[in-house]
Order: structure tokens, then C-alpha cells, then sequence
């Protein structure tokens, strides 16, 4: 390693890039609009896209004088497509498929499962020779499935070490047959053998050269390793070795703008001077060129000093406070939300957190649960495996500013130890993905992978499996005081569950919810929350709204609309209803929290700085 | 150059009762009766972690920490409600600047002395100005924080 | 004309008053003086012996020890210019990628170079010795040089003992991974002969350290001025250092009587070639340090087990250190411009207006506030604080010190 490292720094020492003069990648040149949460891409030998269309269930050919449709039935969340000859591969939630080029399914690989052989949300592929390599992200492995014969081998487990990985999300091959591995959690790129036995692996989390922040999609074209470096909104490529030959990407700073600025990209496709790149939270793929004698790639300016928050996906008001996480900073922050200033907006007033492994800091903020009455929250940190409780010093009568030692973590649960401990009745060491205050002080865990729901006491001293049969991809939990049962929405079946709590093992039901763009249905539904007279309200991160529902079922109304505009989202997320009966809503894709009355009439919104205010300058 | 330890805030959360159903009590219920604790040593000067659990006392005692120096001190770690020394517990130490937004760039070496007892050496603050100072204690899956606030000025 | 005269008294005394430094700056500026005399260093057990002191003082000197004869330590780390070189990109046999450090007070340093990839400065010596574009000598070479010099094979082995016979020893070598002709040599010699040839350049290491300890120069107007000389310090100096605690806050990194923390800071220096910062700086050097043979830890130290190895091994990388630099002591910093680790900033002036716009500063991620924010200094309040950073430069040591010894031709 001591080599390596020696090697780098002379590498750097030597000032050895590659001289302006080679054509390089990077010029923007084309853009595919309406390519709706736009994953996995892959050119054919004719040249021609195929792009996967997760909403429609489908893959669609983009070529000259030729766009078709491949409908793709049976596999849900369509996650990376690969050509090989006439063939058509496609993963989903639970398998990989191969159709032929007008659609037939011609083999099934996989099911849903931790067996070998099975799968768990697999992202990426790859063809080459007679093997399918499947990034089986949800398994935190790779797997390398013959073609030729019924033979599987698989290559990891969760973790960080040599020969593990964290939500690995797309794999490549070169001609030696080394598989590379976009090692997303771990943040770095990991290189295997053509038995995927570990050689090597570079990178670390950061923006810096060479350093990744969830590294996404991988391909190998001309001797090169490409690298979607999603969170830094850039594309590093490197040599088979880790060696850096050239990045490039700038970080879109309006909405929707493209123009060769990128908003977290996912996945890459070459071609000869072509490259591809999806962007599944803008809809839209944007093809870059080689540069021309005399051009250069477009450098990043200097950015502004102020940046629009990066909220993740929940928030939790309770009383005086709202708290969400920035799992990309990562940290949580604190608003104040009920003080006495002219205008009402929330303020800032805590932000609490760093990277790192070391007990109380976190790796990727998942989830914040407020109990604002006893001033403490809980974090979530699924990569990290903990659920850590923090209290606060918020004192309403000092006057509102900004304090650097608000939270105090008081302590830390870490699932994995609970695990091998056999303490938590549990298959596999706890994710969570979500959390929600309940009866008595306890806490509501939910394991989207597991499909399992726990309850969590509120000091972390025990931990108990509600149910381990939620539906195929619970993803949020709301607690109803009136009805005194648990709801939870699940993403995939689009619909709303209920569990009862009378007994010690509450039985999962499905209530409501059907699949489309109608009234009262879901697309791809991403929040849920209850509200006081038990009302439920769901934000719908595809169909850009939140729709409101009885506890029956019959839908009530829904407001928002696609844009960037007041009482207008874009990929919204989560969603929480506060004492004074104000949604607020993670409008996610916006950079910003907006609070609007259940009616969904505008009351406020923070966080966006230059995002959003810029684009309403420029309309 | 070595700065005196100016503030030291000691916060002392509201306390929070553990479970019986302690997932990180061993599962043989050893400390009940095991005759290996040490005798009752905690002094009125002991740090409580932050949800009760445990009481801490450094040797030397926090005040005698100075900034730009490698520090090496001793933790004695108790149960609380006991307040004999501590069974099947590690300890972590971690220290942060929130104001500058980092950490200690150090890891301590902390060697465990026997139940409860623990030497570290290595600290060190490297600059002056406001830190947070973590001693995290973990039995089983369950780590509990003591926290303090400690100013280091050269004025 | 009296109302002129009325008006200039005015604004001589409120001018006057400005300069005035409160209780608190007075104790402030009492933590930065007087500058004490370097810790010890126990992994070298010569680092104060005199005759050691005389040995490096010969060696600092000497161009004998680089593949052409014309560099010596000195070639980049010149006593008249302020113990560095003047230039941006210090030059020895070629150019390298950084800025020559200033060798005054430089024993106040826990680390050494700008990533600090040495714990010592007789580990730090070896490297420039057998840099390819510093001295590009070896430890081989080096046992040959001193073996074949009366003088200094006398001097060597009054300190360290018998030279080891470098009979058997092949003309040059070094370990390196660069698949050389000297590194394949290196792989030739036998495993005794390899050690001895290290400890030769140990101890070259550690000659130098002990005449690089000496190289204090305290005693600068500022300490005149805080010990009672009330005319040590001009006003704009004294404005100046009100600044420089105050609202300036660089005694959070400009720390002690050394004016430095001996710590890592990444400050967004742009690059001098501009385009990325691909420089890792302390992210390598950690891992380098952790790893280089002549540490505290390893078998040439005289200290193995002390504080310095519990420092090595309590070190921790983590990726925040990308990009983070030592911070110099800020002592006659008016004498060694260029500044900043590739000579960015030509003069104290181009600091000062560094830190008082961030202009050009490479972000540093751009999900993250940075830490630094500009200053905003007026044109006067820069050049207060330029005049107090010009206060810093001490009285120089004895002559005796900075040139070659006479003695050997």
C-alpha cells in the first residue's frame, strides 16, 4: 500500500495528466428530455441508446430514424439495461432478464433473496463473454452469473474491508476480464479478478480529485475506467490501476438546467467520442463529445460561497423545532419554527455533524425523529448501521440565533453488534430507513430491504420485531394516535399498509392505493405522514404531489404540481404535519422545505438559496 | 506552548432510566455478582454520561489538560447505580472543534487496565479555542456518551 | 492654522490611541514571547551535542553529497536568504512541485515538509538527499563520500562510531519502487549491508538536526516591544497586531511563540499552475510518514517507544486531510517571500489580500461553507498587518553559524 501511495505522490510529483491536446470527453453535444427517472443506459453495436424507462416498465431505443419500445412485463424498478448481440438484458427489484429484440422474455436470472443466486435491488450490469455481472446492491455483493451453464459465484458481504462493500451499484469489465465495482457507501471503486477475488481498490469520500461521493455507474471503453461520481455531479476516469486521466462535469446550479451541467448523474454508456449520461432526478440523459483541436472541457467556476441545503428525504417537526438530515453533508439540522419575527420562516439554528466511522458522526444520515417536549431526537444512519439519540439545549426564552453545541449525542445503538448478539430477532443486522415516534416513547424502525418494521424503546435499551412481511418496498412509517396503529407506505406496490399493535407480532394489511397518475393514485410514492384527525397525506415523488386520504381509503384531494414555484414540487420526499396542522413537504428536487396548510395553500418555504430564487429571478 | 484549560462545562443531560430488557447487559448477568469490581472509588468530582448510566473520573483530572500537548490520563468507568467499576465495558475517546467544523485529528491509544479502568495516552488538542470533549463507553451494542466542554485560551 | 494644528493633534492622538493594545491583547501577545528553545528530541540522541552541531554545520554545506556535485542543503535552504531560496518551485538538480520552507526555527516543527512525511528532521534530511530532482544522491554514495574524506570520516566516527566497510558496497543505491538502476542495486545488497548503509544516512540525518536546532532567530522587535521596549514597535505594527488577534484570528492556526500550530490546514490555495488542486498534501503524508523507515518508530531511532511513536501510531488519516498543508511559523516571515507551499503569494502583501478576499481560493467541497471567510481589510488595516508580520523578524544568531565551517577544502 506504502507502493501505491509512494507511486501516487511521485506520480504527482511528476506532474504527469495528459497534455491538453488529446481529445477528451466532455463536451456537451446532445440532450434526451422526457426520459422520466432515467436509470440504466447502454449502447448497441449500431450505435443506438437504449435507456431504461423505470415508470413505464419499459427500455427504449433512441436512434437515428428509429425509436422503440420494449415493454418489459414482469420486473419492477428497472435498474440497468446491457445489449449483447440481439439480446436485451434488464435488471429489476428481483432479477435480471433477457428479451429479445421485439420483447420475449427468453430466460429469468435470479428471485428475490440473500441466497446465491438471488437478488436484492441489483443496480448495474454487465455482459462480457459468456457471464452476466450483477452489482446485487441490496446484498452489498457482486455476483457473477454463466450464461452457458447454471453457475453462479458470488463475491462479498457488507462492509469495508478488502472483499466486502457497502450498496455496491454498477460493475464493469475490461478485455483482461477484471471487474471494477463502484463501491457507493464505501466511496470508493474496488477491482476484482476475473474470479472476483480482490486487488485492489482506490478512492475515498470527498470531492477532491480522485476522492468519490457515492461513485454510480462504472464503464470501460478504450482502455479506460469511467466513473459517474454521482454526488459530486462529475465523471473521473482513470486507468486500470487507479492512475487519474480526466474528469469532467460541472454542478448544474439552476433548476433543470442542462446544457452539459450535470444534477447527480447515474449511469454511463460509451461509444466511439460519445458518452452518455442519465440523470434520473432531471428526466433526461445529456450525451457529451470529445473536445475538437483547440477546445478544452469546461472547467468549474467558482461557485457561490452560499449553497442551497441538501435535504434528504424525511422531516420531523414536533413543537418548536422541525429537524431534517443532509445525508450528503452529512449532518442534521435544527429549525426553530415558532418564534416571534415579522415574516414567519423557520430559522436555523442547529447543524450538527461529520463524516467518519468514529462513534457520533455519521456516513449517510438516513432518517430524524424530533420528540420536541423532551428536547432530544433520534438519527438514523442506514450505512453506518446505527440509531443514535441526541438531546438538545433549545431554550425558548434566549434569544433565536445559531449555536454550534446545541445537540448532544447521549447514545448510540449499533445494529450490526445487536446482531451478532442475536438481541434483535432479525435476519440480517438492521437498516434503518426510517423512523417514527410512537406510543409510549418508542420508536418505529422500518428496514426497507427487510421488508420489517421494529420497535426500538426510546432510550435504545431494546430492540423488537413487529413484522417481518411488510409489503415488496415499505419505505416510510407514520404513527396514528387516534387509530393507534401504524401505517406504512410502500413504494412499489403503491400502496398503504396498516399494523395493528394489540398483539406482540402485529400482522401487516394492505388498505389502499393503486397504481397511475389518477386521482387518488400513486406512482411512486416516497412520504407518508398522519395527520391530527387521522388523515393520511402521501407525497408522490414521481406525479410531483401530495394526496390526502381517510383512514378508509377515499381520497380527499391532493395539491402541487411539476415546477419550481410556490405549491409546485419537483421529486418531492418526505413529508410530516406539525400540532398547528401544516404539512411540511421535502420538495427534494427543489433544494428546499415547503409548508403549506393540508388544503395546500403556500405558507412558507427555506433552504434553497441560489436554486430556486434564481429561477425565479430568470422567469 | 501550553494553554490553561480555562472552562470546563460539564453537561449533565436529563437522565434516562434503562430498560430491564438491557441489550447491553451481558446475558449471563455477571455484574450482579461478581466479586471482581473494585471498591467504591468515585469521587464527588465524576462525570455522569449523558443518560446516567455511568460515572467517569480522570486521573489527572480534566483540568489539568493543556492544549498542544500529548496528554496521558487514566478513566476510571462506573455503573452508576452501583457505583462499582463497570463490567464488559470499552471505552472511545473523540474530540471535536463544532465551531471550526473539525475533529481531533488523533486516536488516542487507550489500553484497558482491567474492568472499568482504562489508560489513555495520545490526546492531543492541537489548537486553542472551544472543543467538545466525547468519552464513549460501549457495552455490548449500546455506547453512552459523556460529554464536556473544554476552552483552551493562551491569553 | 490652528484649527490645521487642532485637527492633526486630534487625529495624531486618536491615531496614537488606535494602536493602544488592550488588557487582553497585551495578554494575548504575552503567549507569543519570549521564543522558547526547542523541545528535545530523544529519538536523536546527538540533536544536542555539540560536536554533531559542527559535523552538520560541515554537511549543510557540502555539494559534494548530489549526483553533480553542485547542491548542497544549502542550495535551496540559503542562510542569506532566509534559509530558503527565493523561489517559487525550489530547484535543486530540477524543479520540484514546492516551495523551499524557511529552516529558521524550523526544530519548533513537529512535522516536516509541507505534508508532513517526517517526524524528525533527521528523517526529513534523507529525503532531499536522495530526491532525484533535489540532491539525486543515495546512502550508498554517501558511506563512499564520507569513507573516502578524512575530515568528515573522522568527525562521523567520533560521534557514531566505525563507518561500516563500504568495501562490499555496490558504487550507488537506494531503495526505491521506480525500478532504477540504483534501486535494483539496492535489491542486490545483502540485508546487513543495506541496514548499515540506512544508519550512515540515520546519521547524517542526525548531524544536520543537531546544527538545524540551532538555527533559532527569537528576539524580534515584537518580543522587544512585549518585554517593555516601548519603541519596538511602530503604530501601524501595533494596529497591526490588533488585528492579526482580533478580528483577524490567525493566532487559531499562527499559535504560540513559534506563530504556529505545527498542524495541517487546508486554506484553498489555488495551485501555481492552476486548474485542480490534485495535491493530497497531509492525506499522503500521514500514510508516509506512518511508513517511512526513519521514523520515530523505526530501528534508527534512539527513542522508540516515547512520545513521538505514541504520535505516529495515534495518527489518523481521514479524507478531510486532502489538501491540507503545515502551517509556517510566521517568525521573519518577511524574509523568506515567496509564500505558501508552491510560493504562491509573492509578498505579504499578496497574504494579507489572500486573506482578505479569498480571491482565486480553490473550494474546498462544494457541499460545505468554508470555514475561512474574507477578511475584508482596508488598504491601511493590510499594510498594519503587513508592518507587524515585518516585526517578527528577529536578530540573526552569530555568523559563525550560517556559513561553512573552513577546514576541509
Amino acid at each position: 500500500m506504502l507502493a501505491g501511495v509512494l507511486i501516487a505522490l511521485g506520480a504527482w510529483l511528476q506532474e504527469g495528466e495528459d497534455a491538453p491536446s488529446v481529445p477528451r470527453l466532455g463536451m456537451p453535444a446532445l440532450e434526451i428530455g422526457g426520459t422520466t427517472s432515467v436509470t440504466g443506459l447502454a449502447f448497441d453495436d449500431r450505435g443506438g441508446l437504449w435507456v431504461c424507462d423505470p415508470e413505464r416498465g419499459g427500455v427504449v431505443l433512441h436512434a437515428a430514424g428509429d425509436t422503440r419500445r420494449v415493454e418489459v412485463g414482469a420486473l419492477a424498478r428497472i435498474s440497468d439495461v446491457a445489449i449483447r448481440g440481439e439480446s436485451i438484458f434488464v435488471s429489476g427489484s428481483d432479477a435480471v432478464v433477457e428479451l429479445s429484440p421485439s420483447g420475449v422474455e427468453l430466460r429469468r436470472i435470479g428471485a428475490w433473496g440473500r441466497a446465491p443466486g438471488e437478488l436484492r435491488e441489483p443496480g448495474g450490469i454487465a455482459v462480457a463473454g459468456e457471464f452476466l455481472y450483477v452489482a446485487d446492491t441490496g446484498n452489498d455483493r457482486v455476483q457473477r452469473f454463466s450464461l452457458a451453464e447454471h453457475a453462479v459465484r458470488t463475491c462479498g458481504e457488507r462492509g469495508r474491508a478488502e472483499g466486502q462493500f457497502l450498496r455496491p451499484s454498477d460493475v464493469a469489465v475490461d478485455e483482461a476480464g477484471c471487474v471494477y465495482v463502484s463501491d457507493s457507501g464505501n466511496h470508493r471503486v474496488v477491482k476484482l479478478d476475473r474470479d472476483l477475488k480482490f486487488l485492489k481498490a482506490w478512492g475515498d469520500f470527498g470531492p477532491h480529485p480522485g476522492f468519490f461521493a457515492e461513485p454510480d455507474g462504472l464503464a470501460w471503453h478504450a482502455g479506460e475506467l469511467y466513473v459517474v461520481d454521482a454526488d459530486n455531479h462529475r465523471v473521473q476516469v482513470f486507468d486500470a490501476e487507479g492512475g487519474r486521466r480526466h474528469e469532467w462535469g460541472l454542478h448544474a446550479l439552476l433548476p433543470r438546467e442542462g446544457d452539459g451541467k450535470l444534477h447527480y448523474p447515474r449511469k454511463i454508456a460509451l461509444r466511439e467520442g460519445l458518452a452518455a449520461l442519465s440523470e434520473p432526478y432531471e428526466d433526461r440523459v445529456q450525451l457529451f463529445r470529445r473536445t475538437e483541436p483547440g477546445e478544452e472541457v469546461p472547467q468549474p467556476q467558482r461557485f457561490e460561497r452560499v449553497v442551497s441545503a441538501h435535504f434528504g428525504g424525511h422531516v420531523s417537526v414536533a413543537g418548536d423545532l422541525a429537524a431534517l438530515c443532509e445525508p450528503t453533508a452529512p449532518s442534521f439540522v435544527l429549525y426553530d419554527v415558532n418564534h416571534a419575527l415579522e415574516v414567519w420562516e423557520p430559522v436555523l439554528v442547529a447543524r450538527t455533524g461529520s463524516w467518519g466511522r468514529r462513534v457520533g458522526q455519521m456516513l449517510a444520515p438516513s432518517d430524524v425523529e424530533l420528540d420536541s417536549q423532551r428536547r432530544q431526537l433520534w438519527l438514523a444512519d442506514a450505512d453506518a448501521g446505527t440509531l443514535s439519540l441526541w438531546s438538545l439545549d433549545h431554550d425558548e426564552s434566549k434569544p433565536l440565533e445559531f449555536d454550534f453545541f446545541k445537540a448532544r449525542m447521549v447514545r448510540s445503538l449499533d445494529f450490526a453488534a445487536l446482531h451478532a448478539q442475536r438481541l434483535d430477532d432479525a435476519r440480517e443486522p438492521i437498516r434503518p430507513n426510517a423512523l417514527e415516534l410512537g406510543p409510549n416513547g418508542s420508536l418505529f424502525v422500518l428496514d426497507t430491504l427487510a421488508r420489517s418494521l421494529f420497535v426500538v424503546a426510546g432510550d435504545l435499551s431494546s430492540v423488537r420485531l413487529l413484522c417481518a412481511e411488510l409489503g415488496p418496498r415499505p419505505v416510510d412509517v407514520a404513527w396514528s394516535e387516534l387509530h393507534r396503529r401504524a401505517w406504512i407506505i410502500d413504494a412499489q406496490a403503491c400502496h398503504v399498509g396498516s399494523l395493528a399493535l394489540d398483539d406482540a407480532r402485529a400482522r401487516y394489511e394492505p388498505r389502499f392505493g393503486a397504481r397511475g397518475r389518477g386521482d387518488g393514485e400513486l406512482l411512486s410514492p416516497s412520504g407518508l405522514a398522519v395527520a391530527a384527525d387521522g388523515t393520511l397525506l402521501v407525497v408522490d415523488e414521481a406525479a410531483h404531489r401530495v394526496s390526502r386520504f381517510d383512514p378508509r381509503g377515499t381520497w380527499i384531494g391532493s395539491f402541487g404540481a411539476r415546477g419550481t414555484g410556490s405549491r409546485e414540487f419537483h421529486k418531492p420526499r418526505g413529508i410530516d404535519v406539525d400540532e398547528q396542522g401544516r404539512a411540511w413537504v421535502v420538495d427534494w428536487g427543489n433544494h428546499r422545505v415547503q409548508v403549506l396548510s393540508l388544503a395546500g395553500e403556500y405558507l412558507a418555504s427555506f433552504g434553497a438559496r441560489a436554486f430556486v430564487r434564481e429561477a425565479l429571478r430568470s422567469k | 506552548m501550553r494553554a490553561r484549560l480555562v472552562h470546563v462545562f460539564l453537561l449533565v443531560a436529563a437522565c434516562a432510566t434503562a430498560d430491564d430488557r438491557d441489550v447491553s447487559a451481558p446475558s449471563d448477568g455477571r455484574h450482579e455478582s461478581a466479586p471482581v469490581a473494585a471498591p467504591d472509588f468515585v469521587s464527588p468530582a465524576a462525570l455522569h454520561s449523558a443518560a446516567g448510566t455511568y460515572l467517569l473520573e480522570l486521573q489527572p483530572p480534566l483540568c489539568a489538560m493543556t492544549d498542544n500537548e500529548s496528554l496521558r490520563f487514566e478513566v476510571r468507568v462506573a455503573d452508576a447505580r452501583t457505583r462499582r467499576s463497570a463490567l464488559d465495558v470499552m471505552l472511545a475517546i473523540d474530540a471535536a472543534m463544532p465551531e471550526h467544523g473539525h475533529g481531533m485529528n488523533r486516536v488516542p491509544r487507550i489500553t484497558r487496565l482491567g474492568e472499568g479502568h482504562f489508560l489513555v495516552e495520545g490526546m492531543y488538542f492541537h489548537m486553542t479555542g472551544r472543543w467538545e470533549l466525547y468519552f464513549d463507553v460501549t457495552r455490548g451494542a449500546l455506547t453512552e456518551r459523556t460529554q464536556c466542554r473544554v476552552e483552551f485560551s493562551d491569553e | 492654522m490652528k484649527l490645521a494644528l487642532v485637527l492633526a493633534f486630534w487625529t495624531g492622538v486618536s491615531a496614537a490611541q488606535e494602536a493602544e493594545w488592550s488588557e487582553r491583547e497585551w495578554a494575548k501577545a504575552r503567549a507569543h514571547t519570549p521564543l522558547a528553545e526547542p523541545r528535545p528530541n530523544p529519538t536523536n540522541r546527538f540533536a544536542d551535542d555539540a560536536r554533531a552541531a559542527r559535523l552538520g554545520q560541515r554537511l549543510f554545506f557540502d555539494a559534494r553529497f548530489s549526483a553533480n556535485g553542485s547542491v548542497s542543503c544549502a542550495s535551496c535552504h540559503a542562510p542569506d536568504l532566509g534559509f530558503a531560496d527565493g523561489k517559487s518551485l525550489s530547484t535543486g538538480l530540477g524543479r520540484t512541485t514546492r516551495h523551499s520552507p524557511s529552516l529558521w526555527n524550523v526544530a519548533q516543527q513537529r512535522w516536516l515538509f509541507w505534508d508532513g512525511r517526517a517526524d524528525s528532521l533527521w528523517a526529513q534530511a534523507v529525503q532531499p538527499l536522495e530526491n532525484p530532482k533535489e540532491m539525486g544522491f543515495d546512502r550508498v554514495s554517501l558511506g563512499h563520500a564520507l569513507r573516502g574524506d578524512a575530515e568528515l570520516e573522522r568527525e562521523y566516527e567520533e560521534l557514531f562510531g566505525a563507518l561500516p566497510d563500504v568495501t562490499t558496497w555496490p558504487a550507488h543505491a537506494a531503495p526505491s519502487e521506480d525500478g532504477s538502476e540504483l534501486a535494483a542495486a539496492w535489491q542486490r545488497m545483502d540485508p546487513q549491508a543495506q541496514r548499515a548503509a540506512s544508519r550512515v544516512a540515520a546519521n547524517f540525518g542526525k548531524a544536520l538536526e543537531a546544527y538545524e536546532r540551532r538555527l533559532q532567530r527569537g528576539d524580534a522587535p515584537f518580543d522587544r516591544f512585549v518585554a517593555g521596549a516601548a519603541q519596538a514597535l511602530s503604530e501601524s505594527a501595533r494596529r497591526g497586531w490588533k488585528l492579526f488577534a482580533g478580528r483577524g484570528n490567525c493566532r487559531s492556526c499562527h499559535a504560540g511563540p513559534a506563530f504556529t500550530d505545527g498542524e495541517f490546514h487546508n486554506i484553498g490555495i489555488p495551485p501555481l499552475a492552476g486548474g485542480k488542486a490534485d495535491d493530497p498534501a497531509r492525506y499522503a503524508g500521514i500514510d508516509l510518514v506512518r511508513a517511512d523507515p526513519f521514523n520515530a518508530r523505526g530501528e534508527f531511532s534512539d527513542a522508540r517507544e516515547d512520545e513521538r511513536a505514541l504520535e505516529l501510531e495515534t495518527l489518523e488519516r481521514s479524507p478531510q486531510n486532502f489538501g491540507e498543508y503545515r502551517t509556517p511559523s510566521l517568525r521573519n516571515v518577511a524574509l523568506t517571500a515567496p509564500y505558501m507551499h508552491q510560493g504562491q503569494l509573492k509578498t505579504l502583501a499578496e497574504v494579507v489580500n489572500f486573506y482578505s478576499t479569498l480571491e482565486g481560493a480553490t473550494p474546498i467541497g462544494h457541499h460545505q461553507e468554508q470555514v475561512l471567510q474574507p477578511l475584508k481589510l482596508s488598504a491601511s488595516e493590510a499594510a498594519d498587518l503587513v508592518a507587524f508580520l515585518e516585526s517578527l523578524t528577529g536578530a540573526a544568531p552569530s555568523a559563525a553559524l550560517l556559513a561553512p565551517l573552513d577546514a576541509h577544502r
